[in-house]
């Protein structure tokens, strides 16, 4: 009986996930090979990103989640990522060369440069 | 905080007499909750590394200063447990399903006896602030 109750608390939280990163149509595709078959590019970083979120973490780092995708693809995933952050957790993220819509998402941009910026932005400095 | 990475004995040979390399010098800042950060940079800058540091995913190296949650001093047993990193590669199992993929992950991370609210996936401790100190 408890066996079947943590199942259930198990498979109630992966339908969460699942929702939080809008991949509950696709819960029966097969992953398949990157690049040949199964999911596309993004919709693979979308579970990796969802892989992460099952574990319920408070603190998420992404490296470079848009790297590699066009822009529509980029949008989707940054808008899972969104999702993500509205539910109150930390979230940093990488990037590298975003497009402009992909940077307004963000909330803050913290930069790590070895000239120093003006002070408008919350600033990391690697004065190497 | 710094970050230090030590030589390889074939550089030292080579006549370098640094002991270790200064990969990250003098960083600091806040990373705050509900908040979307990113962390930008010219390549080589260190954004993998220092986002490699803050999460512990450096096992060698040095790292001088602190690095708080929420005013707490981080310690990465507990660390771990909230926290997560989505790796650049996307790395899956091809034979499984996304639901399937998703279950063994949350198998495998989450406690065995974990109550029904604490499972929910709005409810681990939330609002934490990352802090980088010099």
């Amino acid at each position: 009986m408890k066996l079947v109750e943590q199942v259930l608390v198990l498979q109630e939280f992966v339908e969460q996930v699942m929702k939080l990163v809008e991949l509950d149509s696709l819960r029966h595709a097969m992953v398949g090979m990157a690049g040949v078959s199964g999911l596309s590019t993004e919709q693979r970083k979308r579970l990796t990103i969802a892989v992460e979120l099952v574990a319920n973490p408070s603190i998420i780092f992404m490296d470079e989640p848009t790297s590699g995708l066009d822009a529509r693809a980029a949008a989707i995933v940054m808008r899972t990522v969104r999702n993500t952050v509205d539910t109150g957790r930390t979230v940093v993220c990488t990037i590298h060369q975003p497009s402009i819509d992909i940077f307004e998402a963000f909330d803050e941009v913290s930069c790590l440069s070895n000239v120093l910026l003006s002070n408008q932005f919350h600033i990391f400095i690697n004065d190497n | 905080m710094n970050f230090f990475s030590s030589f390889f004995q074939e550089i030292k040979k080579q006549g370098v007499t640094e002991s270790r390399l200064k990969l990250l010098s003098n960083v600091s800042g806040v990373f705050a909750p509900g908040v979307l950060t990113a962390l930008m940079g010219s390549s080589g800058a260190g954004k993998t590394t220092l986002m490699d540091v803050l999460a512990g995913r450096k096992t060698g190296g040095y790292i001088e200063g602190d690095i708080k949650i929420s005013g707490y001093p981080k310690v990465q047993a507990t660390f771990a447990r909230i926290a997560g990193y989505v790796e650049q590669n996307d790395i899956h199992s091809p034979q499984m399903t996304v639901e399937e993929s998703l279950w063994f992950s949350a198998s495998l991370r989450l406690q065995k006896e974990v109550s029904k609210e604490k499972k929910q996936v709005s409810s681990s401790p939330r609002y934490l602030i990352l802090c980088v100190i010099a």
